[in-house]
C-alpha cells in the first residue's frame, strides 16, 4: 500500500508544480521571435529586402500619394481636396502608415545587422552597404513624413517635426512624441549621409536604392529646403549633389531615345533611377493598387466618345487638367503620356483618353490581354529629372539664362521618339525659371509630385505658380503646406501633438 | 389519507441517500454465515465482506443499530436480500455493487402486516384468485423488492431477487407497484385473470434525485449542488427531433441559455450563449466538455470542423449546463462563457445484451415566411417603374438607366419636361424567358437517419458499441450532409480495486455547402434565359451567376473525428479513489471549391483547397475522496491537468484552367494562386482543488480553486488563480420546516449562494510576442517585424456572483427556480486600435471591463400525475442586461464602419446607433423639397442630397440644425431580447404513448431586416422580391403603413442608410418542437427476438407567432462574425427557415 502511495505521488507531484514554463513556451514554427531572428548574412539581405516589401505593394507611398500631391498643386484634379483645407479627419492616412510601417522594417535591419558577426560577411564593406541601404530607406520615408505632415519649413526649434523611431515598435515604445523641425532634418540627413557614405558605387538595379538615387534624392531636399528657407548653402550643396550624380551616373543608367519604351518597358527602362516594381504573382494587377490600376479611368480622363458619339482627338482631350492645357497638350510628350485605354471596370467597355503611362490598359483590359499587361509601375525618380534639376540649381545659384537652359536641351536631344525642339535661350530670369517650371511638367507630370514642390518654389508675377494654377480666391500659405496628422495617430497617442492651426 | 401517506414516503426519499462507503475487502459469490442477535450494522457489515456489495442508506434508518437474528448458508446474495430486507420492513434497491436501503412504510399499514405477508414471501392459497408476473426496469432487468399492494385489501408483497411476484386478487381490485426512484404504477385487475402480469417499472424523471455531472469524473445530486446547473437527461433527449445538434435541441430548454440557429440550412451555424456576452471579442461560446474531454473544435460554424455536429444525439445521456462560477469554476480559465458537459450512455453491469436499432426519416418544407422572387411579368413591371423613377429624379442617364431604357429615343423628344411615360425602353432590355429559378433551384429536402445500438455488460465488463448514419439534404439541390459515426464504450473491473475505462469514438462528416444559392437566386433576373444557342449556360454578366453554373459548382466538405480515451481508476482505501485518464482527440478537416466559368468575377475556373489536422492531447489525474462522519459528508478532490493542442492548416488555389468538368485538377491549372502553411500550438497546465461539505442534509458547501498556465500569454502573466465558492442551505430539512401546512406542502426548499472568479484566454496564439514574419520583393525572400506583441495581456476575468431559490410543493408536483446572477469582467481582450506611426493598426489587449445582471426562472408542473396519466407543463425565462463599466487605454468606444451597434461606457451593450426617422415617407416630392434650408449667405442646405422625393424615408433632424449627418444619429433600441427562454407541455399516457411540444420565446429586441435595407439601397439590375421591392414605393402608395421606401437601381433618396426604419420588432413565439411516440409493448412480440418497438413522430417550427416581416425573427447572423456584441441582431437573410416533419421507429431486441 505504501508503495502505491509512492506512486500516486511521483505521478502528480510534478503536475502539480509549477515547474512547467517549458511546457507552456509555445513558439510559433514559422516565424521568428523578433530578437533572434537576425543571426546571418542571409538574414541582413533579407531585413533589407524585406523593407521594399513593406511599401512597393500597393499605392500608398507610391501612386496613391503622388495623385494627391498633383491635385494639390491644382494642376490637375485627381483626388478632392485641393484648396489646402484638409483637417485632421480628412487628411490622408496613406502615406503615414506606410512610412512608418516600412520605418519599422528599416529598424530590424539597422538594428540587427550590426548584431551579425562580421565573418558572416563575404565581404569587409558588405555589411555597411546593407546597412546604408536600409538607412536610406529609413531617410527617405523620414523625409517624405517631414515633408508632407511637419512644419518642415519652420525653424529648427519648431517641436511640429517628425516622430522619429530607431527602434523595432513593441508595446513599451508604441506611442512616441514628435521632434523638432531641426532635429528632424539633421535624423534625415545623417541617414542619406550614412548611405551616400556607405552605398557600393555600382548601380545594380533602379527597382532598389542606390548611392546615385541618395545623392539625386538628398539634392531634391535640399532644393526644396533651400528654395523655401532662402538657404544659399542648400542650394550650394544640392548643385554639387546634382552635378555629381550626372558626372558619374553609371553606364547603364541613361534615357531612352523613344520615350514610348521609357513606360512600355516600365520598371525595366534603363532610365529609371529609382522605380516601384510589382511581384509577378497571379494577383499581381491587385497588387498594383488603386490608381495605377483603376483610378485614373474614372476620374482625370477624357471619354473617347463625346455625347454626339463621335472620337474626341487626343489633342482635345484633358485628362482633368485645369491650367496650361496650351503648352502641355503641344507638347510631343503628351502623346507618350496619355493614351487611349479601356475603362478599368468590369462591364464598363467604354473607351477613354488617359495618362496611360500610369494607368497603361487598366486593370480589366492589362489582365485579359495576352501576354497580361501588368507592369504597373511608380516613377519615383527617372534620369530626366537630375538634368531639369540641374537646370534649376544652375539658375538659383547665379548661372547664367544659357548655362541654366543647357542641361534641359541636352536632356531633350536624348529623345529621338518623339523628337523634342531644343529651347532658345530664354531672354529674362523669368522667362527662365517659367521653362524650368513648365519643362517639369512636360516630362515628368503625374509622375512623381514634382509639380507640387515645383508650384511653390517657382513664381510667376509675384504670385507662387501655385496661386496662378487655382486662380480666383486661392492664396499660398505655406503653414498648410502639409497635411495635418491623421486622426487615427491623434486619436491614439497620446504624446502627440497636430501641427498649428490644422485640428 | 392515500396522498399522506405517499408523501411521508417522498419525504423520506429525500433524506436518504447519505454516502457512507463501506470496506471491501474481497468479492465471495455466495453467503454463509450465522448471526445471532446481532446487530443489522454489523450483519450489513459481514454481508460485504463476503460479497462485496456495499450498504447505502441514511441516518434516519434507525433498524442499523436494532439486533436481528439471521442465517446464510451458501445463499446467492441477491436472493437472500430478497427474502432478508422485506422481512426486517427495509426497501432496497441494488446499482451495480451498491445497495440503497431506506425505510418501509407503504405499502402496508403496519409494519406487522408486512412482515407476515412478506416473511414467507409466498402467498397463502386462501383463494383461487392470484396474480403472477415479473418486474422489470426499462432496461428489460428484473427488480426486487418492489412493493405490490392490493389498495382494496391493504395487504401486499415485495418481488423476488428475480423480479417475480405472486399476489392474491380480486377482479376490479386496485394494484399498487411501488419502487424507490421509480414512477408509482396503478393498475386495475381485470375480471379474466391473467397468469402473467408482467410489469416494466420507469425510472421517475423527477429532477429532484437526478444527477448532474459537474466535471473531472464528479457527480452529484441536483438536490446538493450549490451552483446553477441545467440538467437534460433522458426525457428531454428523447424529444429532440430529428436534425437536431446537441447545440439546437438546447432552444428553449434552459434558463439563461440562448441558442439562436442561423438557419434550417444542413450547414447552419448555431450560437449557445449563456447568460449574456461576457466577452467583447470572440464568439462567446461556452466550453463543451464531452465525456470528461475538452472539446476545441466546437463553435459556432456550420461547417465539417464543428463536432458539435458529428455528436449523435441518440448516444447522449445527459446534458448538464453549469451556468455559475461554483459551477464552472473547476474549468477555470475557459470557463467564463459557462459550460455544458456531455456525457454519452454506456454499458451497463449485469445487463443483458440489448440491441437497438431506429431509424427517422424527415420531410422538410422552406419556409421563407411569404417571402418570393419576382416572376417575369412582376420583374417587367418593376424594373419599368424603377428605371424611370431613377431617370426622372437624375434629370440624366446613368450606368443602370441605359441598360433598360433608350437614350437615343429620349434625346430625340429635345424638351426639357420629362414625361417619364413617353420614355421608350431600349430594344433588346429585355430577354424572353421566362424562368421561376427559385422552383428549379430549390426542394423540400429529405432527411434520414438509421442506429444501431449493441449494449450490455457481466458483471467484470460492460460495453456499448454503436454505429449511426444521417443524412441531410439542403434546401438547394445537391446541398446535403451525411455523417457516419461510431463508437465503442468498455468497463472492465480489473479487480475490486480496480477499473478501467476505454472509450473511442469516430465520425465522418461530409457535406457539400450550397447555401449562397439563395445570394444567387436573389440577383438573377427571370427573363434571362437558361442556355445559350450552342447549349452552354447563359451568363449575363460577371455579377450574375446562372444558377446551374451554381448547382454544379463544388463546395464540399470532409471532415473526420477521432477521440479516444483510456481511464484507470483506482480505489486506494476505503473512500479514496485515484483516476488517470489520457485521451486524444484528432480532427481532419477538408474542404475544396471549384468556381466554373460563368461564376461570379470567375472567367477560366478557380479551384481552392485546404486541410487541416488538429489534434489535442489531454492527461488528467484526479484523486478523489469522500466520506461520512456521522452528519458530516466531505468530499474532496485535487486534480492536475495538462493538455496540448496542435493545428497545422494547409491550402492551395489555382486558376485558369483548361475546362471545368475533366483537365481541372491542381496540376491543369495555368496560372497557379496562393499556398498558404500554418502550424499553431498551444499548452495549458492546470491544477484543481475542490471540496464539497454537506452537514446533517441542510447545510451545503463548495469550494474550488483552480491555477491554470496557458501559452497564450507572455511568461510574466501565464497563470492565473480561479476560486470560487458556493453556499446552500436546504431550508426543508430544517425541524422547523417538516410540521404544519409547510410540512406538508412544500416538499424542498433550498436557497443557494455562489461567487467566483473564472477566466477567458479568447484570443489567438503569440499574441503576446513580437515576431518576424516574410515578405517578398523582386522574387526574393524578405523579412520584416509582423506583429507588435503585447507582454502586457493577461486573462479575461469573470467575477459571477449568483443567487437563487429552489422550491418544490405537493410532493415535487410543482417544481420552482428564481435566480439572479451578475457577472463583472474585466480585462477583456479586444483588438485595440494604435497610433499608425506603431507601424501598426492594432493589438490584441485587455481593454475593457463590462457588467451583467439578469434573472432566470424555471417552473414545472405535473398537472396530472398517476399511475396512467401524466402531464407536465414546464417554462422557463431569462433577461440579461450588460454594459460597459470602462475602457483601458486610450479607447472610448466600440464602433466601426461596418457596426449597426455602438458601444460606449455606461450604456447598454447591444444598442443599434443610427438615424431615427418619423418612420413615414414623404407623401410628396414637395414636403421634401420643404426642408431645404438656406445658409446666411443664401446657399441651399438639403436635407439630405438633392435627391428625396415622395416615397422616400423622412429622417428625423434631432439637432435640428436642417440637414442630415452623423450628428443627428442617436440609439435606437436595443438587439438583444428583454426575456428569453421557452416552454413546453409534455403528456404521457400508461406507459406506452407520450406526446410532447418546446416552445421558445424572446421579447423586446429589435432585429435589423439587413436584406430589406440593402435591397432598398442597390436594386440594380438585379431580380427583386415581393416583400420588399414588391412592397416599395415605387409599386405602392406612400400612404400605405407597410409600403417600404423607394428601391431604385442605385438607391437614390438614400433609403438604404441605416435607420430605424429597418429595425423591426423580432418577439415571437415559436412550437419549436412538436413530439409524439408511442411504444407497442413486449407482449405484441413474445416469442420473437423483439422486445418492443417505439414509433415516434416528430415536427419542428410548426407555428411562429411574430411580426417580424424577415425570413425567420431569430438566426440568420453573420456567419463571419457570429453573435459578436457589434453585429447581434443583424439579420442577413442567408437562408430560409424550414418546417421538418419526421418519422422515426425504433426496434429493441433481446
Amino acid at each position: 500500500m505504501k508503495n502505491l502511495k509512492i506512486i500516486i505521488l511521483s505521478v502528480l507531484t510534478p503536475l502539480l508544480l509549477n515547474s512547467c514554463e517549458d511546457f507552456l513556451n509555445n513558439v510559433p514554427r514559422n516565424q521568428w521571435p523578433v530578437e533572434e531572428a537576425m543571426k546571418t548574412y542571409d538574414k541582413a539581405k533579407q531585413s533589407v529586402n524585406g523593407i521594399y516589401g513593406r511599401f512597393m505593394t500597393g499605392d500608398n507611398a507610391n501612386q496613391d500619394f503622388y495623385v494627391r500631391l498633383t491635385t494639390r498643386s491644382g494642376l490637375i484634379q485627381v483626388t478632392g481636396l485641393m484648396d489646402f483645407s484638409e483637417n485632421q479627419s480628412n487628411s490622408p492616412k496613406n502615406l503615414w502608415s506606410t512610412a512608418y510601417s516600412a520605418i519599422n522594417a528599416c529598424n530590424l535591419a539597422i538594428n540587427g545587422i550590426p548584431g551579425v558577426p562580421e565573418s558572416a560577411f563575404p565581404t569587409s564593406t558588405a555589411k555597411n552597404e546593407l546597412l546604408g541601404e536600409a538607412r536610406m530607406l529609413r531617410g527617405y520615408f523620414n523625409s517624405l513624413l517631414l515633408l508632407h505632415y511637419s512644419c518642415w519649413w519652420d525653424s529648427d526649434e519648431s517641436k511640429f517635426g517628425i516622430i522619429y523611431r530607431d527602434q523595432t515598435t513593441n508595446v513599451e515604445n508604441a506611442n512616441m512624441p514628435r521632434l523638432t523641425v531641426g532635429e528632424s532634418w539633421t535624423k534625415v540627413m545623417e541617414d542619406i549621409d550614412f548611405a551616400i557614405e556607405n552605398m557600393p558605387n555600382t548601380f545594380s538595379t533602379p527597382k532598389k536604392v542606390s548611392k546615385l538615387f541618395a545623392k539625386a534624392w538628398k539634392a531634391k531636399l535640399l532644393l526644396i529646403r533651400g528654395t523655401m528657407r532662402n538657404s544659399s548653402k542648400d542650394l550650394t550643396d544640392a548643385k554639387a549633389l546634382i552635378d555629381d550624380a550626372i558626372a558619374t551616373l553609371p553606364a547603364t543608367v541613361k534615357m531612352e531615345t523613344d520615350m514610348n519604351q521609357t513606360f512600355l518597358k516600365s520598371w525595366d527602362s534603363q532610365e529609371n533611377i529609382f522605380v516601384r516594381y510589382v511581384e509577378d504573382v497571379s494577383n499581381r494587377t491587385s497588387l498594383s493598387g488603386y490608381w495605377s490600376t483603376y483610378g485614373f479611368s474614372y476620374t482625370a480622363y477624357t471619354a473617347y466618345l463625346n455625347s454626339a458619339q463621335q472620337p474626341t482627338l487626343q489633342s482635345d482631350a484633358v485628362c482633368g487638367i485645369r491650367y496650361g492645357l496650351d503648352w502641355i497638350r503641344t507638347d510631343p510628350r503628351w502623346f507618350v503620356h496619355t493614351g487611349k485605354s479601356r475603362a478599368a471596370e468590369t462591364w464598363d467597355t467604354s473607351e477613354r483618353w488617359v495618362w496611360k503611362k500610369i494607368y497603361r490598359l487598366g486593370s480589366y483590359a492589362g489582365a485579359n490581354s495576352s501576354p497580361k499587361d501588368e507592369k504597373y509601375a511608380v516613377y519615383h525618380m527617372r534620369v530626366p529629372e537630375l538634368y531639369i534639376m540641374q537646370a534649376e540649381l544652375i539658375a538659383r545659384t547665379g548661372g547664367t539664362n544659357a548655362q541654366a537652359i543647357a542641361p534641359i536641351n541636352l536632356m531633350r536631344s536624348k529623345r529621338t521618339v518623339p523628337s523634342i525642339p531644343q529651347l532658345a535661350v530664354p531672354a529674362t530670369k523669368e522667362e527662365l525659371m517659367d521653362e524650368i517650371f513648365k519643362e517639369y511638367i512636360r516630362e515628368l507630370v503625374l509622375e512623381n509630385g514634382s509639380e507640387f514642390y515645383a508650384s511653390f518654389r517657382f513664381e510667376k508675377e509675384g504670385k507662387t505658380y501655385m496661386e496662378v494654377i487655382k486662380g480666383g480666391s486661392f492664396v499660398f500659405d505655406k503653414t498648410k503646406l502639409q497635411w495635418p496628422i491623421p486622426d487615427t495617430e491623434m486619436i491614439n497617442n497620446p504624446l502627440i501633438e497636430q501641427n498649428p492651426g490644422q485640428k | 389519507m392515500k396522498l399522506k401517506q405517499t408523501l411521508n414516503h417522498f419525504r423520506y426519499l429525500l433524506v436518504i441517500m447519505s454516502v457512507l462507503f463501506c470496506t471491501t475487502t474481497m468479492f465471495a459469490q455466495k453467503l454463509n454465515f450465522e448471526l445471532k442477535n446481532t446487530p443489522l450494522k454489523s450483519i450489513l457489515k459481514t454481508i460485504t465482506q463476503q460479497s462485496g456489495y456495499d450498504f447505502v442508506y441514511s441516518d434516519l434508518l434507525k433498524l442499523v443499530e436494532k439486533p436481528f437474528s439471521v442465517k446464510a448458508s451458501g445463499e446467492d446474495p441477491v436472493s437472500f436480500f430478497g427474502h432478508f430486507f422485506p422481512s426486517i420492513g427495509i426497501t432496497y434497491k441494488i446499482h451495480e455493487k451498491q445497495v440503497v436501503l431506506s425505510p418501509r412504510k407503504a405499502p402496508a399499514e403496519s409494519d406487522t402486516t408486512v412482515k407476515k405477508l412478506s416473511t414467507t414471501n409466498q402467498i397463502s392459497h386462501t383463494q383461487n384468485n392470484q396474480i403472477k408476473g415479473k418486474i422489470t426496469d426499462q432496461d428489460g432487468l428484473p427488480l426486487s423488492g418492489v412493493s405490490i399492494l392490493n389498495l382494496n385489501t391493504k395487504k401486499g408483497v415485495y418481488s423476488g431477487f428475480d423480479g417475480s411476484y405472486t399476489l392474491e386478487v380480486k377482479p376490479s381490485d386496485k394494484i399498487l407497484f411501488s419502487f424507490i426512484g421509480f414512477k408509482n404504477r396503478e393498475y386495475v385487475v381485470p375480471q379474466k385473470l391473467s397468469s402473467n402480469f408482467d410489469i416494466r417499472m420507469e425510472e421517475d424523471a423527477v429532477a429532484l434525485e437526478s444527477v448532474a455531472i459537474i466535471g473531472y469524473g464528479n457527480t452529484q445530486k441536483i438536490k446538493d449542488v450549490t451552483g446553477s446547473i441545467a440538467h437534460m437527461g433522458k426525457k428531454e433527449l428523447e424529444t429532440a427531433p430529428m436534425g437536431s445538434t446537441v447545440q439546437t435541441m438546447l432552444q428553449g430548454r434552459a434558463a439563461g441559455v440562448n441558442v439562436q440557429i442561423q438557419s434550417a440550412s444542413p450547414t447552419s451555424p448555431v450560437s449557445v450563449i449563456i447568460r449574456g456576452q461576457s466577452s467583447l471579442s470572440g464568439d462567446n461560446q461556452p466550453l463543451w466538455v464531452i465525456d470528461g474531454i475538452p472539446e476545441y473544435n466546437a463553435g459556432v460554424s456550420g461547417s465539417v470542423s464543428n463536432v458539435l455536429y458529428s455528436l449523435n444525439l441518440n448516444d447522449v445521456e445527459s446534458i448538464d449546463i453549469l451556468k455559475d462560477a461554483s459551477s464552472t469554476a473547476i474549468y477555470g480559465s475557459r470557463a467564463a462563457n459557462g459550460v455544458i458537459v456531455v456525457t454519452t450512455k454506456s454499458g451497463k453491469e449485469g445487463m443483458k445484451p440489448t440491441l437497438e436499432l431506429s431509424s427517422r426519416w424527415g420531410y422538410q418544407v422552406m419556409n421563407f415566411n411569404g417571402y418570393d422572387y419576382f416572376k417575369g411579368e412582376e420583374y417587367l413591371n418593376f424594373t419599368k417603374k424603377a428605371t424611370r423613377h431613377e431617370l426622372y429624379n437624375r434629370g440624366t442617364f446613368d450606368y443602370f438607366t441605359r441598360l433598360y431604357l433608350s437614350e437615343a429615343e429620349f434625346w430625340k423628344l429635345n424638351t426639357s419636361e420629362i414625361d417619364v411615360r413617353r420614355i421608350v425602353e431600349l430594344p433588346g432590355a429585355y430577354y424572353d424567358s421566362d424562368t421561376y429559378w427559385m422552383g428549379e433551384m430549390t426542394r423540400n429536402p429529405l432527411q434520414q437517419q438509421y442506429d444501431l445500438t449493441l449494449k450490455g455488460g457481466t458483471k467484470e465488463v460492460s460495453y456499448l458499441a454503436g454505429l449511426n448514419y444521417t443524412g441531410m439534404q439542403g434546401v438547394v439541390k445537391t446541398g446535403f450532409s451525411k455523417n457516419y459515426g461510431g463508437k465503442i464504450r468498455l468497463e472492465a473491473r480489473i479487480n475490486k480495486d480496480i477499473k478501467l475505462r476505454l472509450n473511442a469514438n469516430g465520425s465522418t462528416r461530409s457535406a457539400s455547402d450550397k447555401d449562397y444559392m439563395l445570394d444567387v437566386l436573389k440577383k438573377v433576373r427571370p427573363d434571362i434565359p437558361v442556355y445559350n444557342a450552342d447549349g452552354s449556360l447563359f451568363t449575363r454578366d460577371a455579377y450574375t451567376e446562372n444558377p446551374y453554373t451554381t448547382l454544379k459548382n463544388t463546395g464540399y466538405g470532409t471532415g473526420e473525428n477521432i477521440t479516444a480515451s483510456a481511464e484507470l481508476e483506482w480505489t486506494i482505501i476505503k473512500g479514496l479513489i485515484f483516476t488517470t485518464r489520457g485521451s486524444v482527440n484528432y480532427s481532419n478537416t477538408e474542404s475544396l471549391t471549384y468556381k466554373r466559368r460563368g461564376s461570379t468575377f470567375n472567367y477560366d475556373g478557380s479551384r481552392n483547397w485546404s486541410r487541416t489536422k488538429s489534434d489535442t492531447k489531454i492527461f488528467d489525474n484526479t484523486l478523489v475522496y469522500a466520506n461520512t462522519l456521522g452528519k458530516h459528508d466531505i468530499s474532496a478532490s485535487l486534480t492536475a491537468s495538462i493538455e496540448r493542442f496542435q493545428s497545422l492548416r494547409y491550402g492551395m488555389a489555382a486558376s485558369n484552367f483548361p475546362d471545368d468538368d475533366v483537365l481541372n485538377s491542381f496540376s491543369n491549372a495555368a496560372t497557379k494562386g496562393t499556398l498558404t502553411e500554418a502550424y499553431e500550438m498551444s499548452s495549458m497546465v492546470s491544477q484543481i482543488a475542490r471540496a464539497q461539505y454537506k452537514y446533517n442534509d441542510k447545510y451545503l458547501a463548495t469550494f474550488t480553486i483552480r491555477h491554470d498556465g496557458s501559452s497564450k500569454f507572455g511568461p510574466d502573466r501565464r497563470w492565473g488563480w480561479f476560486p470560487s465558492g458556493g453556499l446552500g442551505w436546504i431550508i426543508s430539512n430544517e425541524e422547523f420546516m417538516k410540521s404544519g401546512w409547510l410540512g406538508d406542502n412544500l416538499t424542498h426548499m433550498k436557497l443557494r449562494a455562489s461567487y467566483g472568479k473564472s477566466g477567458s484566454q479568447n484570443l489567438q496564439n503569440y499574441q503576446w510576442m513580437t515576431m518576424v514574419g516574410s515578405v517578398n520583393y523582386m522574387q526574393q525572400p524578405g523579412i520584416y517585424p509582423s506583429n507588435i506583441g503585447n507582454l502586457a495581456l493577461q486573462w479575461e476575468e469573470t467575477i459571477m456572483t449568483d443567487v437563487a431559490l429552489e422550491m418544490e410543493f405537493w410532493k415535487s408536483r410543482i417544481r420552482t427556480t428564481l435566480g439572479y446572477y451578475n457577472k463583472n469582467s474585466e480585462n477583456l481582450i479586444y483588438s485595440q486600435s494604435l497610433a499608425p506611426s506603431s507601424a501598426f493598426s492594432s493589438m490584441t489587449a485587455n481593454i475593457a471591463s463590462t457588467t451583467a445582471s439578469g434573472f432566470e426562472f424555471s417552473v414545472d408542473v405535473d398537472v396530472i400525475k398517476n399511475s396512467n396519466w401524466q402531464l407536465t407543463l414546464n417554462a422557463n425565462g431569462s433577461s440579461n442586461n450588460s454594459k460597459v463599466l470602462k475602457f483601458n487605454n486610450t479607447m472610448t468606444e466600440l464602433a466601426g464602419l461596418y457596426y449597426y451597434t455602438k458601444i460606449v461606457v455606461g450604456e447598454p451593450i447591444g444598442q443599434w446607433f443610427g438615424f431615427p426617422t418619423y418612420k413615414r415617407l414623404f407623401g410628396t416630392s414637395e414636403e421634401a423639397a420643404a426642408l431645404k434650408t438656406r445658409t446666411a449667405t443664401g446657399g441651399i442646405t438639403m436635407y439630405r442630397n438633392n435627391m428625396e422625393r415622395s416615397g422616400d424615408i423622412y429622417y428625423k433632424d434631432t439637432d435640428g440644425n436642417g440637414t442630415i449627418n452623423n450628428d443627428d444619429k442617436i440609439f435606437l433600441g436595443t438587439a438583444l431580447p428583454k426575456l428569453f427562454g421557452g416552454f413546453g407541455l409534455q403528456l404521457y399516457v400508461g406507459n406506452s404513448f407520450n406526446i410532447g411540444a418546446t416552445f421558445t420565446y424572446a421579447y423586446g429586441n429589435k432585429r435589423l431586416w439587413y436584406m430589406a435595407m440593402s435591397d432598398v439601397g442597390y436594386t440594380g439590375n438585379y431580380n427583386q422580391s415581393n416583400k420588399i421591392a414588391g412592397m416599395s414605393a415605387i409599386l405602392r402608395s406612400p400612404f400605405e403603413q407597410t409600403t417600404l421606401p423607394n428601391a431604385t437601381p442605385y438607391g437614390d433618396g438614400g433609403n438604404g442608410t441605416f435607420s430605424d426604419y429597418w429595425l423591426f420588432d423580432a418577439s415571437y413565439i415559436r412550437l419549436n418542437a412538436l413530439n409524439m411516440s408511442y411504444r407497442l409493448d413486449k407482449n405484441y412480440f413474445r416469442n420473437t427476438l423483439i422486445d418492443n418497438i417505439e414509433l415516434t413522430l416528430q415536427a419542428t417550427n410548426l407555428f411562429t407567432l411574430t411580426r417580424y416581416p424577415g425570413f425567420d425573427p431569430q438566426g440568420n447572423f453573420s456567419t463571419s462574425t457570429g453573435m459578436a456584441s457589434t453585429t447581434v441582431g443583424v439579420d442577413y437573410s442567408y437562408y430560409p427557415d424550414a418546417k421538418t416533419f419526421n418519422l422515426g421507429i425504433k426496434f429493441t431486441f433481446k
